[in-house]
């Protein structure tokens, strides 16, 4: 017992210590990259400067009527403009890219290597990054507003890069031991945490009491047969409806699921991994931040010298017109206007040769006297006119600008440490199971054993669930962009449509695959269907990842999603074969909760592996993760025990012959069709419309990076996993499904009218949580009255959900169509309002028309 | 990049092939000129830079030009002539300088009657401030018929911003010649504009004698928009006001105090103005020549270049005025404001 005690611990110690280690480092990593991305964004603003110093000097000839090539006193410009630190060279080259003056007067008539594709006519500088050469360029325009050729500065950033590699050295020396120090931290807490919870002894004792609770099967097992069927046929992570405590009526249940005393372990654990890296990251980020200041304030103070330069030069020229320096006017303007482009600028004063103030913008900082005398934080330039010096210029650094809260980092490690819990959570589920060498509580009735051998512990399931789903969620922040990409391959395809159509045709394939794939999977065995599946999507997103050609894009996500939806089926026919009447529900929980996890983990984990590694090497750490999912369950799940179902299992799949006499029943039922036209299918038109193609086009739109789409998509996802099972919870009690769809509609409305209305940073954010839990709302109530209704009109259970399942997920194949379809006439963010209008105005209409068509809805709403 | 900049891109290759240097920088790829041409030039004031740029561009483009210049030098009468002449000699291209020039040459485009006008002949406008108000073409987009252009003035919402950049004001002043539709019109745009932007607008037209302004009410004038409240002096596309009495009217309004703004530069290059809005002379002519370019050597339609003017415009200030009214220009209009009278 000890022994097993010590194995224990040294493996869930060791998983503990390497998340731990791993997600440290990550941290590190993002740090590092985004340091090194802000401090090329620092030099590039100031060779901007330059830029368009140049610039300035060049359209002026222009604007005058003459020709590029005839502004001979640019040549002498350029020299003087090319003192500033770093500048190898400054060109001016034409439309047809010759290069017309240059600093080295050897190019002239030369091409500049850097445009050879052309220029861009784009409105802003084009910043281009060729090894330790940056080049800045910006097209110049004539006096007819024609693009006649572009101006370019070209910098050499090989004393930046030794900063950062020397940055880099000492944040690897730092890193070493405070990684050590984690592995260490952890390992020892993970034995003390074993300790007080009683070790294995504990769990022993603790599993006597609960395997009692097993042997009495549910007291309703007809109900929990139509639930476990509902969620059979649901492997959508948006179908969350049994994470809500079971009914009352199944009092061993809810103490098999409650007091399962390996789940309180590995909850306490994965609380303990949270703590250690909550306090290690903040650790590593506070010394990270002390290696970066050294090497940004000096690049800072460059750049402001630089703005101080241009400013100078503005005010010098007043000066030498003879304007005296307390009349001019503007000031306050030009200043401000100077102060909100650099934000690590804090004030810029303006005082008199007596250092009396005149005029300032900003709140000049207190520093400390030896900040002051050094002079790192400010820089005073003397203005000058024609009685020599006449005032001074005086620039404040901001001195917390680097510690000033870095938000998109803050939520990139924040994200990091939720993708690494979340992980932890569900190897460390795993890995007490294969240790403890336990089985699914109450899979098997006693006395069963003897006819079907082994059973098949389904916790072995969820991480090849999780890891499966993993591969697909993570494409989710950026395969609308992707479409948008190689849109020009298929040029005769309208834009709009090659968007979303990709997204439509995977939601199509994937709700199709369903019915049939229940049956292909049980005809076919489990086990193989499940990896040959999963070895389908891992093999469309390689081809996803090599196609440059949008048709064969679309179809290999046709694909992909093929494998997802053949997958997912057959993984929950898994649990329904391995579980009964009175566990199912809780099984399908177990398999739901991956589906969520994954949810959550993908987008975020994908938008920052797409940001520093690109989409397609993306596509590929999704492929990789579906074939490592396919051979977990060909580890976990020997051969041949996959047809040792539960025997006298009642539950099993669908297939046509359940589907069609259904149909026709429930079709002339006036709630059905209201339930389905009013509230399933614009529910499911929401939620992939604007989730996985509105959102990702118009973060996009709006300068988002793919972590920043990531994080909001996860919004969703987090936000209905805290409401679905309050909703569910509230409407069984309150016995009210209709209230709840209703509301759920205003309030997908509600939820959405941010995104349309306001585009501050937060705006999508609050949306997207709002319209997780609003979708909530209608989940669990949908179902149940699905069911009900079903029963009124003599339907099985199954084929009613069957059909339900099968319409709101055609709903979600129209929904990127829909959105897109709506934004073509206006914008992404009327798009939005309008699918929220939609959706409110679905719940008004079937809010009428269900009651209409039931005159006495208290009974209906009595569960049967 | 779109299909268009695309084919540019080819043209522009193509062209850089044999004889590209620095020297023929700009210069877009037009079928080599076969034969000299003959533009027959109709002037109010003589040749100005305008012309010099006009001529520049097209010499630039290796055209060889006989020009032909008659200059009414304002005399009106002598416009049935010069138009008897152009139809005489069937010049390859007409160039028109002004509205009233242009006006005679080719009429209102709506008047039926074809006989007094030139129709038949691609004509080429220029310093025409409203062409559309004064009915010369339709559309600028597409101007139909035989004839286009390029308009010197600014649009007016860019002179008023400049004007509010200068001085945010409440109350601006205009002096006009009511006589000269050219300057009805642009007060009307200028009336809108004001409205739009709930300033106030105060109006002192001439008086007219015999449907003349007398230039000795000028001060009175000038004084009255003083006495009303104005706090600048709009000086529009008026040739009475801003080109022939332009000294007596910078004068006055130096010594009345009042900042003074105008549409069109040379009252503040060579008299005592404030300020102004205006196109580069040397620009427009420029600009003009590329449509003339676009007739002769690439045989496109007059009626299917679009009339245009300048995409940048150039703000002069004259820095003696501004020391002797104590008005300095703000440092943002200076940093890229052409400076006079220092």
């Amino acid at each position: 017992m000890i022994g097993e005690r010590h194995i224990l611990a040294w493996r869930m110690g060791s998983v503990i210590a390497l998340t731990v280690a791993m997600a440290i480092a990550l941290a590190l990593i993002l740090a590092f990259l985004k340091f090194d991305q802000r401090l090329l964004k620092v030099t590039g603003d100031r060779l901007e400067l330059v830029l368009d110093e140049v610039d300035r000097q060049t359209e002026t000839g222009l604007a005058l009527g003459l020709e590029l090539a005839e502004l001979e006193g640019l040549s002498a410009a350029l020299q003087r403009a090319a003192r500033a630190r770093d500048v190898t060279r400054i060109e001016i080259w034409n439309e047809q890219g010759r290069i017309l003056f240059s600093t080295h007067p050897e190019r002239v008539g030369s091409r500049p290597e850097a445009i050879a594709q052309g220029q861009e006519d784009g409105a802003g500088p084009n910043r281009r990054l060729l090894g330790d050469e940056l080049l800045l360029s910006l097209p110049l325009t004539n006096g007819f507003g024609r693009v006649v050729g572009a101006v370019g500065v070209t910098a050499c950033l090989g004393s930046l890069r030794e900063s950062l590699s020397g940055v880099r050295r000492e944040l690897l020396a730092m890193a070493t031991p405070l990684v050590s120090l984690a592995l260490l931290a952890t390992l020892g807490v993970v034995f003390l945490t074993l300790r007080l919870s009683g070790g294995q002894n504990g769990l022993a004792a603790r599993d006597a009491g609960r395997k009692t609770a097993d042997a009495t099967p549910g007291s309703s097992p007809d109900r929990g047969s139509a639930r476990a069927a509902a969620v059979g046929h649901s492997p959508r992570v948006l179908d969350a409806t049994f994470l809500h405590p079971l009914p009352a009526g199944d009092p061993g249940q809810r103490a098999a699921t409650r007091h399962d005393p390996i789940r309180t372990l590995v909850f306490r654990l994965t609380a303990v991994t949270l703590a250690l890296l909550l306090v290690l990251s903040l650790l590593a980020s506070w010394l990270a931040l002390h290696q970066f200041e050294r090497v940004l304030y000096p690049e800072l103070r460059l750049k402001a010298q630089g703005v101080s330069a241009v400013l100078t030069r503005q005010i010098d020229l007043a000066l030498g017109y003879g304007i005296p320096l307390a009349e001019l006017p503007g000031l306050d303007a030009v200043l401000a206007k100077a102060v909100a482009a650099h934000p690590d600028i804090v004030a810029i004063a303006l005082e008199t040769s007596d250092h009396h103030f005149l005029a300032a913008h900003g709140q000049r900082p207190a520093i400390s006297v030896a900040a002051a005398a050094s002079g790192d934080l400010e820089i005073l330039a003397p203005l000058t006119g024609w009685d020599g010096i006449e005032g001074w210029l005086r620039l404040s650094l901001d001195p917390d600008w680097v510690a000033k809260a870095d938000t998109e980092l803050i939520l990139e490690v924040a994200s990091v440490i939720l993708v690494s819990v979340l992980v932890a959570f569900e190897v460390l589920l795993l890995v007490a199971h294969l240790t403890l060498g336990r089985s699914w509580p109450g899979a098997m009735a006693p006395g069963e054993n003897a006819a079907t051998g082994t059973p098949f512990n389904l916790v072995f399931l969820r991480l090849p669930v999780f890891l499966f789903c993993l591969s697909e969620e993570v494409t989710r922040p950026f395969i609308p962009t992707y479409a948008q990409a190689l849109a020009p391959t298929a040029p005769w395809l309208p834009l709009d449509l090659a968007v979303s159509l990709p997204i439509s045709l995977f939601m199509l394939i994937w709700a199709l695959s369903q019915p049939l794939g229940a049956r292909f999977s049980g005809w076919f065995g489990r086990r193989p269907a499940f990896i040959a599946a999963a070895l389908l999507s891992g093999l469309g997103l390689i081809l996803t990842a090599l196609t440059d050609h949008l048709l064969a894009f679309m179809a290999w996500r046709c694909l992909t999603a093929l494998g997802y939806g053949l997958a997912l089926i057959t993984a929950q026919g898994l649990v329904v074969d391995h579980t009964r009447g009175h566990n199912r529900a809780s099984g399908l929980a177990l398999f739901i909760g991956a589906l969520l996890a994954a949810g959550v983990c993908g987008p975020v984990a994908g938008g920052i592996i797409a940001d520093q590694v690109g989409p397609t090497t993306t596509l590929l750490v999704g492929a990789v993760l579906a074939l490592t999912a396919a051979a977990a369950l060909a580890r976990l799940l020997p051969k041949g025990q996959d047809r040792h179902a539960v025997q006298g299992t009642p539950a099993r799949t669908i297939g046509r012959r359940d589907l069609s006499p259904a149909i026709a029943k429930l079709v002339t039922d006036r709630r059905f069709t209201a339930l389905m036209i009013f509230s399933a299918i614009p529910a499911k038109v929401a939620a992939t419309g604007v989730l996985f193609c509105l959102l990702p086009l118009l973060l996009t739109e709006s300068g988002a990076d793919k972590a920043e789409i990531g994080r909001t998509q996860m919004m969703y996802f987090l936000f209905f996993i805290i409401a679905s099972p309050l909703a569910a919870n509230l409407s069984d009690r309150w016995q009210i499904r209709r209230g709840f769809i209703i509301a759920g509609g205003l309030a997908t409305l509600g939820a959405l009218t941010p995104l349309a209305l306001t585009d501050q940073v937060w705006g999508p954010f609050l949306a997207i949580a709002l319209f997780g839990a609003a979708q909530a709302l209608i989940s669990a109530p949908q179902l149940s009255l699905v069911t009900q209704i079903a029963t009124q009109v003599r339907v099985a259970e199954i084929s009613a959900i069957g059909w339900y399942r099968l319409l709101e997920r055609l709903g979600g194949a129209l929904g990127p169509l829909v959105v897109i379809g709506l934004a073509a006439g206006s914008s992404y963010r009327e798009a939005a309002l309008g699918i929220g209008l939609l959706c409110g105005g679905s719940a008004l209409l079937f809010w009428l028309l269900y009651r209409r068509s039931d005159p006495a809805p208290a009974l209906l709403e009595t569960p049967p | 990049m779109t299909a268009l900049s695309r084919r540019r891109w080819l043209q522009w290759g193509a062209a850089t092939g044999a004889s590209l240097l620095a020297g023929s920088a700009g210069v877009q790829a037009n079928p080599a000129p076969t034969r000299r041409f003959r533009i027959f030039m109709v002037l109010g004031r003589g040749e100005g830079t305008n012309e010099r740029g006009f001529k520049d561009h097209l010499a630039r483009h290796g055209l060889e030009i006989d020009y032909i210049v008659r200059d009414t030098g304002g005399d009106s009468s002598l416009l049935p002539g010069i138009v008897a002449e152009i139809k005489q000699l069937r010049p390859d291209l007409v160039y028109t300088w002004g509205t009233p020039q242009t006006r005679a040459v080719v009429g209102p485009w709506d008047d039926p009657a074809p006989g007094p006008y030139v129709r038949d002949l691609p004509v080429l406008f220029t310093y025409v401030a409203t062409p559309r108000d004064a009915r010369i073409v339709p559309n600028l987009e597409r101007p139909g018929g035989n004839v286009t252009g390029t308009i010197h003035i600014a649009p007016i919402a860019a002179q008023v911003n400049t004007i509010l950049a200068y001085r945010p004001i409440s109350r601006l002043a205009v002096v006009f010649n009511p006589a000269e539709r050219n300057s009805v019109l642009a007060v009307e745009d200028l009336r809108e504009e004001c409205t739009r932007r709930d300033l106030e607008l105060i109006e002192v037209p001439a008086p007219l004698t015999d449907g003349k302004p007398d230039p000795a009410d000028i001060p009175g004038l000038i004084a009255r928009c003083r006495e009303r409240g104005g706090e600048m002096l709009y000086l529009g596309p008026d040739t009475f006001i801003t080109t022939t009495h332009r000294h007596l009217v910078a004068a006055v309004a130096l010594a009345e105090r009042l900042p003074s703004f105008s549409a069109t530069e040379l009252i503040v290059r060579s008299d005592q103005a404030l300020f102004a809005l205006s196109s580069s002379p040397y620009g427009i002519g420029r600009l003009t020549g590329e449509k003339a370019v676009q007739i002769l050597l690439q045989g496109q339609s007059p009626g299917a270049i679009p009339v245009e003017t300048l995409h940048r415009f150039s703000v002069l200030i004259n820095m003696a005025t501004a020391k002797k009214l104590s008005c300095y220009p703000p440092l943002s209009l200076l940093n890229f404001a052409e400076v006079v009278g220092v």
